[in-house]
C-alpha cells in the first residue's frame, strides 16, 4: 500500500487528511467504484488530484463549469503541479489541437462534457491508459440534481470508451433519490456510496422577513454596521448586485464591490482576489462567484434573493466558516420574493404548451430533408432559451428523432408528443416542488438546521454555535469582527512602491495566504 | 478626457459624418471607410482607443453634449459642433490627449499592458518571496513571455525589480499625478491586488470611461518614450519586444492592391476573389491612403484629379456629394475618393484639418 500521508505532505503539504478522504482514496486506489457525498469546501478535489498524482495513467475529470475548471488548474499549477490541463472551449482551436495531440503527456485532464463528444479527443485517449474517471458536481447527471445538465447523460459511453477505468462520483448535495439516479445513469449500479454528513456545525441561522427590498438594503446596512467581518451578499440578478453595491459604498466604512458574469475579465479576476486577500469586506455577487472560490474566513452569508433549491442554499452557505470558526446565514425576504426564481425556472424549462409548435417546426426541416440549423439560430426562431432548447434537443435524441443536425424520424409523431409533454410536466413539478421546498423553509418556524439537513442525512449533529432563530439565536445581538489591514490612500509614487515591496511600511497578508508556501 | 476627445472628434469631422462614424473609429473597426477617415480627419491618433466602448455609453456622452448645448445634429444625423461647443474645443488641454497614436499603437497596446501586468505581479511576488499566487492575467501566450524573462533573470529578480521600478517610476513622472495614480493602483504586485475600473472611477472621482481612457493614455505614453529612448528603459523595451506598428492596410485590401501592381484590372479581380465592385473599390481607396507611390492614373485622369482637388477647395469640404455635384457628376464617387485619398499624402491640406 502507498504512505498516503507522505504524498499528501510531499505533494500538497498538509499533514493530515480530513474526514472521508483517505478512505475514498484508498477506495479508488484499490479500484472500486465510488459515490463520495462530502459536504462544500471539505477537500474533494483532493480525492482524485492525489491518486492521480500516485497512480501510473491518466485521470479524467469532468466538470461542469469552465471557470471552476480553469480555478483548479490555476490553483494546482500555483502550488506547483505542473502536468495537469483544462480542456474546454474556451480555448482558440490551435491551442486546443496542441493540447489534444498532447494529451497523453498530462497526468491529470479536467475536461467539460462537451469536450468528451469529440471523437479524436477520445482516440487520442484511447492510446493512453486512463486510470481513474472522475465526475466532479455528479449531480449533473441526475435530473433531479439541481443543476440537470444533458451532456452528462452520455458519461456512461464515455467510460466504456475509455476502457472502463475506476469511476469516481462527487459531490456536495445530493439526496438519497439523485444517489440512486446517478448509479443509474452511470450504469455502475454496484458503486460503493461513501456519504458523509453536510451539516456545519459552526453556522448559525437566521431569517428576516421584511416589507420591501429598501428595509433589505436597511437591513443589510445595519448588519455589516455591527459585524466587521468578510461577508457575502447573494442576488439572482446582476442588477441588483451592482445597485445594492452601489447603496454599501455610501456607507464609506466598508470596502464594498460587486462580481457577476458579465464583467470584463480581468476585473473579475481583480475583485476575486481582492476578496480572497482581505482588500474588499463585503462582495456583492451571483451565483457566478463562489464556485472555485475558496477563502477561508468569510464570516457571514447573506441571501438578498434565495435560490430556487435548498441544495444552492447549502451550497452556498457552504462558502462560510471554512476555517471551522463561527458564521451566519441570514436571508432577507419579502413577499414577493418566490417570482423572481418562478421566472427563472420558466425559462429553463419549455412551456408545455409550446411542446406541439415546437415539434411540427423541427419537422418541417425533415419535410424540406434539411439538416438543423445552429442551436442559436433554433433558439432564435422557436423563443427558447438556451437551457429549453437543450432540453427538447436532449429528448429528441434519447427518442431517436435526431441524431447530430439529422432529423431522423417524424418528431410529431404523437406518442413521441404525449411523452414528451409528460416529461416537461414532470421536470416542471419537480422545479416547483423543489422551490417549494425552499419557501417552506423560509415560513419554518421550529428549528431551521433540522429542517434544512434532515433530507440528505439521518443525524443533525449539535451545533457548536447558537442553533438558528427558531432556536436560541439572535441575529441583533451578533457582533463579530476580524482585525484587518489598513489601506489608506497614499500618492502614486507610494502605491507604486508598495506594488514593487520597496516601500517602507508595507502591511504583510500572511493571515489569509495560502498555507502551502513552501 | 472623453468629452475633450469627443468634441475633438466633433470638430475635425465637422458635420460630415455621423456619431457611428466615430464609434467605430474609437473602438478600432478595421474596415476601408474607417480608416479613411482616420486619416481623412486626422484623428489617427483616436483610432480604436476605446475598443470595449459600447455604443450606449457613447449615446449617453453625446446626449449630455447634446444638453448642455455644444453639439447639434443635423436632419441627415451628422454632428457638428455649435459655438458654444467650439468654445469648448478651444479650451481643451492638448497635452491631456497629445500622446493618442491609435492607428499605430491600437495592436501593440493591449499585449504589452498584459506582459506588463503579468510581469509586475510575477516578479515582485517572487522577490518578496510569495511564491504562491494566481495570475491575474489569464492568457497562454502572456504567461509563457513572462514565464521567459523570468527564466532569463533568474538570481538577479531583485534588481531586476528595483529597475523596472525605477523606470516607471522615471516616466510617470512625466505625466500629471492623476494618469500616474489611476496607472500605479491599477498594477498588481507584492501581495497586493490592483484595483478594477470600477473602484479607480470611485477613487478617482472620474467616469469609468475617463479611467479607461487615461489608463490607455499612459500606455501610449509610455510605447512612445520607451520606443524613442530605448536604452534608458531597457526592460519596458523588452515589454515591447516583438510587437510592431499596426499594418495599416486590411489583409484583404493588400491582396486587391497586389493584383493591381500585376496589372489586373477591378474587373479581373472581382472575378478572381468573387467580390462586389464596390469592396474592390473600397480597397484601392485604402490602399491609395496608406501607400503614397500607389499611382491612381489608370482609374482618373491627371486633369481629372486638378478638378476634383480644385474643387474640394473652393468648397472648403470633404464631403463626396458636394464634390459629385460640384462638378455635375462628371466623376464617380469611386473616383472622387480615390483622388482625395491619393492626394493627402502630398497636400498641407491633410493635416490642416487636423
Ligand atoms: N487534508 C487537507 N488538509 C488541509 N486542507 C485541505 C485538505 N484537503 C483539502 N484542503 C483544502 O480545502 C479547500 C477546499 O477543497 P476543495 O475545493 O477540494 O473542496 P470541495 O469539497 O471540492 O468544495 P466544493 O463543494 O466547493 O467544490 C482547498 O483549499 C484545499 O486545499
Ligand atoms: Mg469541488
Ligand atoms: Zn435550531
Amino acid at each position: 500500500m502507498h504512505d498516503l500521508t507522505h504524498y499528501l505532505e510531499q505533494t500538497f503539504g498538509y499533514s493530515t487528511f480530513r474526514e472521508g478522504q483517505r478512505t475514498i482514496i484508498e477506495d479508488v486506489l484499490r479500484g472500486d467504484d465510488v459515490l463520495g457525498i462530502l459536504p462544500t469546501g471539505t477537500g474533494k478535489s483532493l480525492c482524485y488530484q492525489l491518486p492521480a498524482q500516485i497512480q501510473e495513467g491518466i485521470t479524467v475529470v469532468v466538470s461542469p463549469l469552465i471557470s471552476l475548471m480553469i480555478d483548479q488548474v490555476k490553483q494546482l499549477k500555483s502550488q506547483g503541479y505542473k502536468s495537469v490541463i483544462a480542456l474546454n472551449s474556451f480555448m482558440d482551436r490551435e491551442q486546443r489541437m496542441n493540447a489534444m495531440k498532447n494529451v497523453t503527456r498530462y497526468k491529470l485532464i479536467y475536461v467539460s462534457p462537451e469536450m468528451l463528444q469529440n471523437d479524436w479527443l477520445i482516440e487520442r485517449l484511447q492510446q493512453a491508459t486512463v486510470d481513474l474517471f472522475v465526475i466532479d458536481e455528479a449531480h449533473c447527471i441526475s435530473q433531479w440534481g439541481h443543476e440537470f445538465r444533458t451532456d452528462y447523460l452520455k458519461l456512461h459511453r464515455v467510460i466504456h470508451q475509455l476502457g472502463d477505468p475506476t469511476v469516481l462520483a462527487l459531490s456536495a448535495t445530493a439526496t438519497p433519490e439523485v444517489q440512486e439516479d446517478i448509479k443509474e445513469k452511470l450504469n455502475r449500479p454496484e458503486m460503493k456510496q461513501l456519504i458523509y454528513p453536510m451539516d456545519k456545525p459552526n453556522i448559525s441561522f437566521a431569517v428576516r422577513h421584511v416589507s420591501s427590498p429598501g428595509e433589505k438594503v436597511k437591513q443589510i446596512k445595519q448588519v455589516i454596521a455591527k459585524n466587521d467581518a468578510p461577508t457575502m451578499i447573494y442576488f439572482s440578478s446582476r442588477q441588483w448586485a451592482e445597485r445594492v453595491a452601489a447603496e454599501l459604498q455610501q456607507i464609506g466604512t466598508r470596502r464594498v464591490a460587486f462580481y457577476h458574469g458579465g464583467m470584463e475579465q480581468t476585473d473579475r479576476m481583480l475583485v476575486q482576489q481582492q476578496f480572497m486577500n482581505d482588500q474588499l469586506d463585503v462582495i456583492c455577487c451571483t451565483s457566478a462567484f463562489g464556485m472555485g472560490v475558496d477563502k477561508k474566513n468569510i464570516r457571514l452569508v447573506i441571501h438578498y434573493h434565495f435560490p430556487a433549491q435548498l441544495e444552492s442554499f447549502i451550497q452556498e452557505v457552504g462558502r462560510a466558516g471554512r476555517d471551522g470558526h463561527p458564521c451566519v446565514s441570514l436571508v432577507l425576504h419579502t413577499a414577493k420574493d418566490h417570482l423572481l426564481p418562478q421566472m427563472l425556472i420558466e425559462s429553463e424549462v419549455p412551456e408545455k404548451a409550446d411542446v406541439n409548435h415546437i415539434l411540427s417546426h423541427i419537422n418541417g426541416y425533415r419535410s424540406s430533408n434539411e439538416p438543423l440549423p445552429e442551436d442559436e439560430l433554433v433558439r432564435e426562431r422557436l423563443r427558447l432559451s438556451e437551457s429549453q432548447w437543450n432540453f427538447i434537443k436532449y429528448q429528441l435524441e434519447e427518442r431517436g428523432v435526431i441524431d447530430g443536425r439529422e432529423v431522423i424520424n417524424k418528431p410529431d409523431h404523437p406518442h413521441v408528443v404525449r411523452d414528451i409533454i409528460q416529461v416537461v410536466q414532470e421536470r416542471w413539478h419537480y422545479k416547483q416542488s423543489k422551490l417549494k421546498e425552499m419557501i417552506d423553509w423560509i415560513h419554518h418556524t421550529e428549528c431551521r438546521r433540522e429542517a434544512l439537513y434532515r433530507p440528505f442525512q439521518d443525524e443533525v449533529r449539535t451545533p457548536i454555535v447558537a442553533c438558528c432563530d427558531a432556536c436560541s439565536f439572535d441575529i441583533d445581538a451578533l457582533e463579530l469582527s476580524t482585525q484587518k489591514k489598513k489601506s489608506s490612500t497614499r500618492t502614486w509614487e507610494e502605491r507604486l512602491a508598495l506594488v514593487f515591496g520597496r516601500g517602507g511600511n508595507h502591511e504583510t497578508s500572511s493571515r489569509n495566504h495560502p498555507t502551502n508556501e513552501r | 478626457m472623453f468629452e475633450a476627445i469627443l468634441l475633438t472628434c466633433v470638430h475635425h469631422i465637422q458635420a460630415e459624418r455621423t456619431i457611428s462614424g466615430i464609434y467605430h473609429l474609437l473602438t478600432g473597426k478595421r474596415s476601408s471607410q474607417t480608416m479613411q477617415d482616420a486619416k481623412g480627419y486626422a484623428l489617427e491618433g483616436f483610432f480604436g482607443i476605446y475598443k470595449s466602448l459600447e455604443r450606449h455609453q457613447l449615446d449617453h456622452y453625446f446626449n449630455q453634449l447634446e444638453q448642455k448645448g455644444m453639439i447639434e445634429t443635423n436632419d441627415q444625423q451628422f454632428v457638428h459642433l455649435t459655438e458654444v461647443g467650439e468654445k469648448g474645443y478651444q479650451e481643451i488641454d492638448a497635452s491631456a490627449i497629445a500622446y493618442f497614436q491609435g492607428l499605430t499603437y491600437h495592436q501593440m497596446t493591449p499585449v504589452f499592458e498584459k506582459r506588463l501586468l503579468l510581469l509586475v505581479q510575477t516578479m515582485t511576488n517572487i522577490t518578496n518571496n510569495r511564491r504562491s499566487f494566481i495570475p491575474i492575467i489569464d492568457d497562454a501566450p502572456t504567461q509563457s513571455w513572462v514565464r521567459g524573462i523570468y527564466a532569463s533573470y533568474q538570481g538577479q529578480t531583485d534588481s531586476f525589480v528595483d529597475s523596472l521600478h525605477e523606470e516607471l517610476h522615471t516616466l510617470l513622472s512625466g505625466r500629471t499625478t492623476r494618469e500616474a495614480y489611476v496607472f500605479s493602483s491599477r498594477l498588481t504586485g507584492n501581495g497586493v491586488i490592483g484595483l478594477t475600473y470600477e473602484q479607480l472611477s470611485t477613487e478617482s472621482g472620474l467616469s469609468k470611461e475617463d479611467v479607461h481612457l487615461y489608463l490607455q493614455h499612459v500606455y501610449h505614453y509610455l510605447l512612445q518614450k520607451v520606443r524613442q529612448y530605448p536604452s534608458s528603459f531597457p526592460i519596458l523595451s523588452q515589454c515591447i519586444e516583438g510587437l510592431g506598428d499596426s499594418t495599416l492596410i486590411t489583409q484583404s485590401a493588400n491582396r486587391t492592391y497586389y493584383y493591381i501592381k500585376l496589372g489586373w484590372t477591378i474587373d479581373e479581380i472581382m472575378k478572381k476573389r468573387r467580390l462586389k465592385k464596390s469592396t474592390i473599390q473600397d480597397h484601392l481607396v485604402e490602399a491609395a491612403l496608406v501607400i503614397p507611390d500607389f499611382s491612381i492614373d489608370s482609374f482618373i485622369s491627371i486633369e481629372g484629379q486638378s478638378l476634383i482637388l480644385s474643387m474640394t477647395e473652393s468648397l472648403e469640404t470633404k464631403r463626396l456629394k458636394q464634390i459629385h455635384q460640384g462638378l455635375n457628376g462628371e466623376f464617380s464617387y469611386f473616383q472622387i475618393r480615390l483622388t482625395l485619398a491619393h492626394h493627402q499624402h502630398f497636400s498641407k491640406e491633410g493635416t490642416s484639418y487636423a
